[in-house]
């Protein structure tokens, strides 16, 4: 039996604003547009990490930042030179990240770049759990 | 219309049955197994006294009943005994901290590899915001055993 718990539970990525529904909305951008936002993103991070002197989380910000070029390249694209905002608050930044990559995620055409998508969204929400140290929700911190 | 004609239009209308809907039963069977890891879990923290992680599973299996139930098929029912359990969940029945981390580490490989067969956006959706959690329990334990918790 499905409460009505379950469903809201289900339906939090959507409520929380992270996409869903995307058979009614505009085509998906290529690719390589979405995964280089997300670069961008990372960048982002890495600085603000940087900032925060949490050197381990802003290594592997860059590290995420150097895949995701890779997987742009791979799927024919080139870098833009747009920066994304760095975040003033290290763990709200983490959150929004988290809520970009859920929502990149559907718009992604193939397995390896979803992949990709969900082992950056997963290391990226143990940032978040290390910096705010606390379990968070059950969805990664993204229900609040 | 003989038995063979009629076996061979069978036969016709099974090689036309859309990708889709072969790929609709993969999800579901997908989304069930994945179920059936979160059933365990909970089940496996529960009798290793950590309430919390169990509690946050359980409701990684309701999210994914609802999605299932919106692709028309029910949840599997819980398990009732540690016979019932995967062999991950098993050892962390037993408690200890190793045996939690290691049950961490096979949900992620789990779904990891069930996001390769998710297709439909708000199933593919759920189970990583799922996977983003189960990454962050992994974090908190390696730190509880006094390991780096990014490591």
């Amino acid at each position: 039996v499905v409460t009505r718990r379950a469903a809201l539970a289900a339906g939090l990525v959507a409520l929380a604003g992270c996409g869903g529904g995307a058979e009614d909305e505009a085509p998906a951008p290529p690719d390589h547009v979405t995964l280089d936002d997300l670069r961008a993103r990372e960048q982002a991070l890495a600085l603000a990490a940087e900032a925060a002197r949490e050197q381990k989380i802003a290594v592997r910000h860059a590290e995420h930042a150097t895949r995701l070029e890779a997987a742009v390249r791979r799927a024919g694209g080139t870098l833009s030179a747009a920066a994304a905002r760095q975040p003033a608050d290290l763990a709200e930044g983490e959150r929004e990240a988290m809520r970009a990559y859920v929502e990149a995620l559907p718009l992604l055409s193939s397995p390896e770049p979803r992949v990709l998508a969900a082992d950056l969204l997963a290391e990226n929400a143990q940032h978040l759990a290390v910096l705010i140290d606390q379990l968070p929700d059950a969805f990664g911190g993204m229900a609040a | 219309v003989t038995r063979r004609q009629l076996a061979l239009a069978a036969a016709g209308a099974a090689l036309a049955r859309p990708a889709a809907a072969l790929a609709a039963t993969d999800e579901r069977a997908i989304v069930t197994g994945l179920i059936e890891r979160e059933q365990a879990a909970a089940f496996a923290y529960a009798r290793a006294a950590r309430a919390p992680l169990a509690a946050q599973e359980d409701e990684h299996a309701r999210a994914l009943a609802s999605a299932l139930a919106a692709m028309g098929l029910d949840a599997p029912a819980k398990p009732q005994e540690a016979a019932e359990l995967d062999p991950a969940a098993r050892r962390a029945l037993r408690g200890g901290i190793e045996a939690a981390i290691a049950l961490e580490d096979s949900l992620l490989a789990a779904y990891e590899k069930a996001i390769r067969g998710l297709e439909q956006p708000q199933v593919l959706q759920t189970a990583a915001t799922v996977m983003a959690s189960h990454a962050q329990h992994l974090a908190l334990l390696r730190r509880e055993a006094g390991r780096d918790p990014l490591a």
